[in-house]
């Protein structure tokens, strides 16, 4: 394949790169115990939070930041960064959303009243830091079930957090997840209670809009004994000519015959072709599955970002519980990602899957980074991983660094990777049959990926689907 | 009597190196060519080249097909205008569904032709019929572009491919060859079904048996990139009876 | 002398390795290759530092090296002591510095002929930390086999040493090394730095047993067409860590690296197989794979397999690794049993048959049958 074909098809503008004009309230630049005080006391918290922060603050002042990951950048100014933004108005019902996010939301493809009414999924959407809209509270609540920001969530239901915040990821965990911890914006709180099969599919908008805010989400989710939930996470920002940092904590609970399927399209801002502009990617995400025959699915499409640091994991606890990870990464222009899963199998019987599909182009550089770890307890664990990378033109390059750990005697690992080109010959053989190069490419990319693209929910298929061949629009891949 | 294709004066190279050296070939309309030759001869080179392979590079020549020289056009450019080629080595393509793929290469036809196109349940009801008359398994509509298939099922799948996209001018690229006697029968009845006068065939083969099933009009001999001889089915049997080396091959 | 302690400003006649390391920094638990190996309570132990002298050289028909220095060799091989040797500048283990900084004598060896050497390296000492390095030349177009041997006596030291061996084009070396160990206080730090010329081939048999604790860095540099085919059985038993570690880089297009790992662990043993197989841009058409398989016999040891890869061009050959850990297949253990077939001689007939790949490939049935009766009188 021509390489001026592939640059041509791989350089589509940003589609989402518009920006919203809304008036912002934005604290000013810097980090220190008066901006975490000014976050608490915006956020209306009770004095037992802002301690917390204040605990996590300072041990991340004594923290260092990470840099084992095979990515590089130049180093982030944490002081230059404004750590608040929240639109000033106050929203209280869909009617006083600015028409302007909901237009911005129609771009982005979600306008709430029509998912509300076609879909039937309820979003919450967070608009730099505030949750601006959550939808079907009610009829959810009739279930038990609550969804709400995590703001609310402080307020309304102090021992519910008290009790799962910081069981997953601890504050202290690691650099960004301490950042995190000490000035977290908002971010969603779910509990499905005992078994209740959560009707619709939850789903949560992310994006950055403001210039110079970080985005700091935190997400938690509790499934308790034999319920079931499906989570859907979207991320867009708008372009830039400077970066911007994303550190977000996303936590799990399964408790016994629980089922957590949690979705993730991620389609930050990915800079240009010299990196200038991209969204920095610092993410922790961790599932517990505390309880007997629970199971966490994690499923992930990553397009965006300049720099992702990501790894999705999961906690194998109970006995016969299940973890799975399904993955497709694409890192083109100056992109990269460093991306896996750890799974931490602890439970007799405990299983793991692991589906990673990498796909580099241009100047991208991808890397699978996964750990499977098998305790001396876990009796007859398996793990399976299939880690597969594509090379799309000669200036990327595609990584693979499993660790894989075992200490039971009865457990199996196993893992397999490979990586390649298109082939000359499977390009040729779709031309052959009368198919238009691009398409041809977009097919056999679509194949590549079609293991992981086949376990997101059903609209959310649909848009990861749309959003690969805008990223290899041109439109090969 | 009508030329499907016009091939003047072919030169052709792999890698640098002249592999084709002036191919003058007529292929007639609604004619069985059959072309033989030795290992090196050109063969898969002048197939290769007709349907536009990157290996190949055309240096000089031309291919006239339907009245256009086809040289220089994209490979699916050249299928849109009819030319289907079975290949000899079908690829694997994992991930991409049978059905999906044979989809959307009939719809990019239809589309040439300014028709409308099939939807899935249409589509899939001509594939049905198809696979029924080739008597294959159901079973591969779902499975992934010739993943796992055995030899006789991949080179059944490009017969099936070449019965829904219905082209003019079909090559069939040692299509024997890996093919046990049974198998061997069932892909030469669907060629010969396929015989309509109209449509042209050009088989590319080592081996004289595959054309006791498909009966060959012409016969063309090629050595050293160059077409040695033309002739009917007789000159097959002299190559039986004396080899190559009639026709200045020294084995 | 606690070898973490390390002054490097008493090298100043080594002022380029002191600046590599300064760069790199001294080795941590947290360096990457040496996260499973534990290497703490061994770098931080006080010894006794002790440097390898030249003494007068014994004719024997193998070359033997007690505690570094050299006290026999073949006659007629030319063995030279260099005060220094040229480093390889991107080596990927401190220790390999660390040990260049130490050796105040390389002993180097340039191979011209094809032929057969064998390297006996003797560990006597107790208490002491040994560093010694040898460099080995191969001139162009040669066949060589060398085979190297451990024989461990020393109660509780430190060794560090590793080769620094330069093959020349089209040449062909065949290195099988068997280094068995059961002295838990025994640690061995072998690392060495092959490069290997324009179509030249590298094929490395290692053999570990044992409950010791000794750890290999590879850093292998292959130009144009050459090839690293790397063969490696571990047994690790008792308190034993075990481990071998690699980066092969792919410097010149067309080149060619395998890796077969086979590993048995048992007791509290721990084995470990880290390999980064690397592809530089310029390393077109090139191909790597890489199998690491593991049997453990019992709960309680730990194995860390780490098959990596690093793909800087698109026009990539093959690149393709797997790795598995497990444990003796039950069926197979059944059928045999059911044959009349005991237990314990069941399990031994599925150990070997899965180390079998590799002694096929060796070729070499005399070793074979030796390491076999080694491995049952230390299974």
């Amino acid at each position: 394949m021509g390489m001026e074909r592939v640059d041509k098809i791989i350089n589509s503008d940003y589609e989402l790169g518009f920006e919203i004009d809304i008036e912002e309230e934005k604290a000013p630049p810097g980090l220190s115990e008066e901006t975490i005080k000014f976050i608490s006391r915006k956020k209306g918290e009770p004095q037992w939070m802002l301690d917390l922060r204040l605990k996590a603050f300072h041990a991340w002042q004594k923290m260092e930041e990470p840099h084992w990951a095979k990515v590089t950048y130049p180093p982030i100014d944490y002081q230059s960064i404004s750590y608040w933004a929240a639109p000033k108005k106050a929203l209280e019902s869909l009617d006083e959303v600015d028409p302007e996010i909901l237009r911005a939301y129609e771009k982005l493809g979600i306008p709430l009243e029509e998912q509300k009414a076609l879909a039937g999924v309820a979003v919450d959407a967070v608009l730099d830091s505030v949750s601006v809209k959550t939808t079907f509270v009610e009829e959810l609540r009739k279930l038990g079930i609550i969804f709400c920001s995590i703001s609310e969530a402080i307020r309304d239901y102090p021992d519910l957090i008290k009790k799962y915040m910081f069981s997953v990821v601890p504050m202290t965990d690691n650099f960004f997840a301490a950042l995190n911890a000490a000035v977290f914006s908002d971010g969603t709180f779910v509990y499905i209670p005992k078994g209740v099969r959560c009707p619709m599919e939850l789903s949560t908008y992310f994006r950055i809009n403001a210039q110079n805010t970080g985005q700091f989400e935190r997400t938690l989710i509790i499934a308790d004994e034999g319920s079931y939930v499906s989570y859907n996470e979207g991320c867009s920002a708008p372009s830039r000519d400077e970066n911007q940092l994303h550190a977000a904590v996303v936590e799990l609970i399964a408790h016994r015959d629980a089922h957590i399927n949690y979705s993730t399209i991620q389609n930050w801002y990915p800079g240009d072709s010299e990196g200038r502009g991209g969204i920095y990617n610092f993410v922790t995400k961790r599932g517990l599955c505390e309880g007997e025959n629970s199971k966490i699915t994690w499923t992930q499409v990553e397009t965006g970002s300049l720099i992702t640091w990501k790894y999705p994991s999961c906690i194998l606890k109970g006995d016969n519980s299940v973890g799975e990870f399904y993955s497709v990464a694409i890192t083109r222009l100056a992109q990269q990602a460093d991306t896996g899963t750890k799974m931490i199998h602890i439970g007799k019987n405990t299983r793991s899957l692991i589906v990673s599909k990498g796909i580099s182009a241009q100047k991208g550089q991808n890397t699978y980074r996964g750990l499977v770890k098998i305790h001396e307890s876990a009796e007859g664990a398996k793990n399976f991983s299939e880690c597969d990378s594509l090379l799309i033109g000669d200036r990327c390059g595609a990584h693979t660094f499993p660790y894989l750990e075992s200490r039971s005697a009865s457990a199996e690992i196993e893992h397999e990777a490979t990586t390649s080109k298109i082939s000359e010959e499977q390009l040729f053989y779709l031309r052959q049959r009368g198919i238009g190069e691009e398409d041809a490419v977009s097919m056999i990319v679509h194949g590549f990926c079609k293991d992981v693209l086949s376990k997101l929910p059903m609209e959310f298929a649909v848009e990861a689907k749309a959003l690969l061949d805008l990223t290899l629009e041109g439109a090969v891949g | 009597m009508k030329k499907s294709m016009e091939i003047r004066d072919l030169h052709g190279e792999i890698n640098g190196k002249e592999i084709l050296k002036g191919i003058d070939l007529d292929l007639l309309e609604g004619k069985v060519h059959a072309v033989m030759g030795p290992n090196g001869a050109g063969k898969s080179t002048l197939s290769k080249a007709i349907v536009g392979h990157p290996d190949v590079e055309v240096t000089k020549g031309e291919i006239i097909y339907k009245g256009e020289n086809i040289v220089g056009l994209e490979p699916e450019e050249r299928a849109l205008r009819g030319i289907f080629m079975a290949f000899q080595h079908p690829v694997e393509i994992p991930g991409v569904n049978n059905a999906y793929f044979l989809r959307t290469a009939l719809n990019a036809k239809r589309k040439f032709l300014g028709l409308p196109p099939l939807n899935a349940a249409e589509f899939l009801r001509l594939l049905r019929e198809k696979i029924r008359e080739l008597g294959m398994k159901e079973e591969m509509i779902q499975r992934s572009l010739n993943e796992g298939f055995s030899g006789g099922e991949k080179k059944l799948n490009e017969i099936l491919q070449m019965e829904i996209l219905q082209p003019d001018f079909v090559i069939l690229d040692e299509i024997d060859s890996g093919l046990d006697i049974d198998a061997l029968k069932r892909v030469s009845d669907a060629v010969n079904k396929m015989r309509d006068g109209k449509r042209t065939f050009m088989i590319i083969t080592h081996y004289r048996k595959i054309l006791d099933y498909i009966e060959p009009d012409y016969v063309h001999i090629l050595k050293g990139g160059q077409v040695l001889e033309t002739g009917g089915i007789e000159i097959v049997d002299a190559l039986e009876r004396e080899g190559y080396k009639i026709f200045g091959e020294e084995q | 002398m606690r070898p973490i302690d390390l002054d490097l400003n008493t090298f100043p006649e080594k002022k380029a390795i002191v600046q590599k390391l300064r760069s790199m920094g001294m080795p941590t638990p947290k360096t990457e290759h040496y996260r499973y190996f534990g290497i703490r309570p061994i770098l931080e132990r006080e010894y006794t530092l002790r440097l390898p002298e030249r003494v007068p050289v014994e004719a024997s028909d193998s070359i033997e090296i007690v505690d570094g220095v050299v006290t026999k060799a073949p006659e007629g091989l030319f063995i030279e002591y260099l005060p220094q040797v040229r480093v390889d500048d991107s080596h990927y283990d401190q220790v390999y510095y660390i040990n260049h900084l130490l050796t105040p004598m390389v002993v180097s060896i340039e191979l011209e002929e094809s032929g057969e050497l064998r390297i006996v390296h003797k560990f006597t000492q107790n208490n002491t930390f040994t560093p010694y390095r040898l460099k080995i030349s191969v001139s162009p177009k040669q066949k060589v086999k060398i085979l190297e041997e451990t024989v461990v006596v020393s109660e509780s030291s430190l060794y560090f040493y590793g080769y620094d061996m330069e093959i020349g084009e089209e040449s062909r070396v065949t290195f099988i090394s068997s280094r068995i160990t059961h002295i838990h206080q025994f640690a061995l730090f072998g690392s060495h730095s092959i490069s290997v010329g324009k179509g030249g081939e590298f094929h490395l048999y290692t053999f570990d047993l044992g409950s010791g604790r000794t750890i290999h860095n590879y850093h292998t540099i292959l130009h144009e067409k050459a090839l690293n085919d790397n063969n490696h059985i571990l047994f690790s038993k008792g308190e034993g860590r075990l481990g071998n570690t690699f980066h092969i880089e792919h410097r010149g297009k067309e080149s060619k690296s395998l890796q077969l790992s086979r590993n048995i662990l048992k007791d509290r043993g721990r084995g470990i197989f880290d390999g980064l197989l690397i592809v530089k841009n310029p390393a077109k058409y090139s191909s790597i794979f890489q199998d690491s398989r593991t049997i453990l016999l019992n709960s309680g040891p730990f194995m860390v397999s780490k098959p990596q890869m690093e793909i800087h061009t698109e026009f990539i050959t093959e690149a393709t690794h797997g790795s598995t850990t497990g444990h003796l297949d039950g069926e197979a253990l059944f059928y045999l049993r059911q044959r009349g077939i005991s237990l314990e001689e069941a399990k031994e007939m599925l150990v070997l048959s899965f180390l079998d790949e590799i002694f096929q490939k060796l070729g070499d049935e005399e070793f074979r049958r030796e390491f076999i009766t080694i491995y049952e009188e230390n299974r």
